[in-house]
């Protein structure tokens, strides 16, 4: 049995501690006739006082009534005083209170309102009113509540007189101060002061707040508490369990981590991982370097002249289908894919409904109704959930459904001059010729009965392959690639090198497409259609989008062989005075071998307009300025003759 | 022939821990040998979908979110408006049924058998564990064995479902799998766990 002394009567006054509670005042109970063991009596201010040492402090408010039924009926809640809590202002036709919801928080009263709002349901339902028959007492009977009723005295603001922080919002630390402070700044009206603090906001909703709030609020502005009114009550509307409200968002459990399915494989093999939103992918391999900046390049040296192996689970797939997949995907993307023939595969670009690029991914038609979409790694989590909302509030007419694939397949892309050998060697008895599988083209396939997915197409601007697999055979497929084109002298390569890559060839990726770009900042608004309508058609062509001078993109050559150029790199015109925010910026930078020097995409005032120009690149962190040239984004085979051997 | 890799692979190996009274008072492991197919009907075609599927199903599908209609040694769970899962056990060949079955004009079947890992807790200490991570009641006389719920764990959508009075299997997006495992043998540390070894892994 725990000696727990109960003191009633009491306020906690302040809680002492700075990392952890170590104790708590106590305002002296007005009936208490002796102090705690480990504290004396002091006086402090107006109030007796007292400090009780202590590990915990728990707080009750009473009991609030669940309104939230009939507030979002339109009915406003009606405040009751002797409970100090709202209740249902009224009912909807054939809606009827009983117990706790009312206000009425004992056994006795809830079993008769129960039989009351019954014989009302009845009756509204048709039937006749049944006569009421009398029920036994309820077991709470002789207690305390049943004798006295609920008593609850209102606290809503104890006796000022001490620095120490009063919080109303423990979720969202509003203070009494806090409130005060709105008042003082003219937000008077409920809704104003819950956006103006946060107060409410937090994952309880207010349920733990909102009444004291209120009624602070009601007391500044000298009104009752109906007077202040409230906000629409929201859910949960239920209990949640504190742990979960508390959750162990701690140490490397701050948040979840996202593992490809040949993440192991990765890191059994000298992968040096890297954080990608979520996703930990591989970065480089240590067969190519001791350190970044030596691996990268020779893994890029690897794919431009041989075959590398890298693993791009992390994108994101949908599946699409339906009689109106198409139509759908002629929406959503500024190309259209109605006419893409079964088996073929097209880049496509989405907007924003205000006409800023969202995400890029190529998607493969699979038979007349079903496509196969890719997104970016960055976007993937937002594209779907676009494609969700389009279909269940603008387009709910479209038979279409679609559903995420990124975690049910595998996917790898065999990149490189001998690519299409290495996959003959990993994937015996399949054609893969140029006929069979031109670029652009998809093939579907078994391999001892497990399907694979295959769809020519290239983002290091190499004869590729993309490779799919139920995630579950991903480390098999990957393995058994890597030993059968063994020969070809095959080898994987990273993010780094990957991102690299497609650096060279022009390729825009989540640097470039950081939704504040058009589709003419990007030089791909020639793909928008002509003739169908898709998601933000009209609002890219607004006045701002097709301002002349917008930063666009250009390719960047570095002028200067011993300086290097950095990401995040600012651009000036030659003639300008380096100082704010210059012309443009540097988003994607790599050492290119074949160029053998720097290459860089950036954005740049004006764009294309100033190819063979020499302008100024700034890096103010080192206090680096390199002399760079302005030039097309597409560094490496402009005709795209190596992606079609 | 290809060998199946489970995304809890490398953790599974890793054993249990003594809770700080020496006790463990939870089972955790992975349950394997099933499969999963997705169907979904298109607007107003969800009649069509349910006369398309009863035959192959021998049962009608559930009216409900949380409900779980249990049949020939599958489950059939609605997950959405017009979307229901099955989960079947391996060999079983319904998904492929079902794609011959349902015209593609009335509704999507969709193969994600891969895109879930099931990871089971047992004990009775595993709602005190469960208190901690989802935001649900599960208290018998709210969460019933056998009902299902699509909820949040650790950042990520999951859908529990109680297999028993002390037994829940939690169907965790693949890739997320391991770092939910993780998530649970952390908070289970108090109470102690004991992993249970998983069965031969599987090959096509």
């Amino acid at each position: 049995m725990q000696a727990i002394q109960l003191i009633s009567g009491a306020t906690v006054l302040d809680v002492v501690g700075g990392t952890a509670v170590k104790g708590i005042v106590l305002t002296a109970p007005a009936s208490s006739s002796k102090s705690p063991s480990n504290a004396g009596p002091s006086d402090e201010g107006a109030l007796r006082t007292r400090r009780l040492d202590c590990d915990l402090v728990c707080m009750s408010g009473g009991w609030s009534p669940a309104v939230h039924l009939t507030s979002h009926g339109g009915i406003k809640p009606r405040y009751r005083e002797d409970i100090a809590a709202f209740v249902p202002g009224g009912y909807a036709a054939g809606q009827f209170g009983a117990g706790a919801l009312t206000g009425s928080f004992t056994l006795t009263a809830a079993i008769d309102e129960g039989i009351e709002a019954g014989r009302s349901a009845a009756f509204h339902s048709g039937h006749d009113r049944p006569a009421r028959k009398p029920i036994p007492p309820a077991p709470e009977v002789a207690s305390a509540l049943a004798a006295d009723g609920y008593g609850i005295e209102a606290i809503w603001q104890l006796p000022d007189g001490r620095s120490a922080k009063a919080f109303v919002d423990f979720q969202n630390d509003v203070t009494v101060k806090d409130l005060n402070i709105a008042h003082q700044e003219g937000y008077r009206s409920v809704e104003h002061l819950k956006r103006y603090t946060t107060l409410g906001m937090g994952t309880d909703q207010g349920k733990t707040s909102n009444i004291n709030a209120l009624a602070i609020m009601a007391g500044l502005r000298g009104v009752e508490i109906p007077a202040a009114g409230t906000t629409t009550f929201r859910p949960p509307f239920t209990p949640v369990a504190i742990g979960a409200l508390a959750g162990r968002s701690l140490g490397k459990h701050f948040r979840p981590i996202r593992r490809s399915p040949i993440h192991d494989w990765h890191l059994v093999h000298g992968a040096e991982m890297i954080e990608a939103g979520l996703w930990m992918r591989a970065w480089w391999y240590r067969w190519a370097g001791a350190t970044v900046e030596s691996a990268y390049v020779e893994e890029m040296r690897l794919v431009r002249n041989g075959v590398g192996l890298s693993d791009v689970s992390t994108l994101g797939k949908i599946d699409v289908q339906g009689p109106d997949a198409a139509e759908f995907l002629d929406r959503i993307y500024v190309n259209g894919f109605s006419k893409l023939p079964v088996g073929k595969a097209r880049y496509g670009v989405m907007l924003t409904d205000d006409g800023a690029v969202l995400d890029d991914g190529t998607t493969t038609r699979l038979s007349q109704t079903r496509y196969f979409t890719t997104t970016t790694t960055a976007q993937a989590g937002e594209v779907m959930s676009w494609l969700e909302f389009l279909l269940q509030t603008a387009w709910t007419d479209l038979k279409v459904h679609v559903t995420s694939l990124t975690d049910e397949w595998a996917g790898m892309v065999v990149a490189g001059p001998k690519a299409r050998a290495a996959l003959e060697l990993a994937l015996p008895g399949h054609d893969l010729s140029d006929a069979k599988l031109p670029y652009m083209g998809s093939l579907e396939i078994e391999v001892y009965g497990v399907p694979l997915r295959l769809i020519r197409l290239s983002f290091s601007g190499e004869l590729a392959y993309e490779v799919y697999i139920p995630a579950d055979y991903g480390v098999t497929l990957w393995e058994q690639i890597l030993a059968c084109a063994a020969p070809l002298g095959i080898q994987p390569y990273g993010l780094e090198a990957l991102a690299s890559l497609r650096i060279e060839k022009g390729h825009v990726a989540g640097l470039e497409l950081d939704h504040r770009n058009t589709l003419d900042d990007l030089g791909l608004s020639k793909m928008a259609s002509k003739v169908t309508a898709f998601v933000g058609r009209e609002l890219r062509q607004r006045s701002l989008f097709q301002a002349p001078e917008r930063w666009s993109l250009v390719g960047i050559e570095c002028l200067e062989p011993d300086m290097k150029l950095r990401g995040g790199s600012i651009l000036f015109a030659a003639t300008d005075r380096i100082a704010g925010h210059g012309r443009g910026y540097i988003t994607s930078v790599t050492w290119s071998n074949e160029l053998e020097k720097f290459i860089a995409l950036g954005l740049y005032q004006g764009g294309l307009k100033h190819a063979g120009e020499e302008i100024v690149c700034v890096y103010p962190l080192k206090g680096e300025q390199v002399k760079v040239r302005v030039v097309t984004p597409v560094f490496i085979d402009p005709n795209g003759e190596r992606l079609r051997v | 022939m290809f060998e199946r890799h489970s995304a809890l692979a490398g953790a599974l190996t890793l054993g249990g821990r003594d809770g700080t009274d020496g006790q463990r008072r939870l089972r955790i492991g992975e349950a394997r040998g099933w499969g999963l197919v997705q169907i979904a009907a298109f607007t107003t075609a969800l009649t069509e979908l349910e006369s398309a599927v009863r035959p192959v199903l021998n049962a009608e599908l559930p009216k409900r979110i949380g409900e779980v209609v249990n049949v020939e040694g599958r489950r059939l769970l609605k997950t959405g408006s017009e979307q229901y899962w099955i989960i079947m056990t391996d060999g079983d060949d319904v998904a492929r049924r079902l794609l011959d079955a349902v015209n593609p004009a009335i509704g999507a079947v969709t193969l994600l058998s891969h895109s879930r890992t099931c990871i089971f807790i047992e004990g009775a200490a595993v709602r005190g564990l469960l208190a901690a991570a989802i935001p649900l009641d599960f208290h018998p006389d709210v969460f019933d064995v056998g009902q299902f719920a699509l909820t949040g764990l650790h950042h990520t959508p999951v859908l529990i479902h109680r297999s028993g009075h002390n037994r829940f299997e939690i169907f965790v997006m693949r890739t997320f799998a391991r770092s939910v495992w993780e998530w649970f043998t952390d908070a289970a540390l108090s109470m102690g766990y004991e992993v249970v070894a998983p069965p031969a892994v599987g090959s096509a």
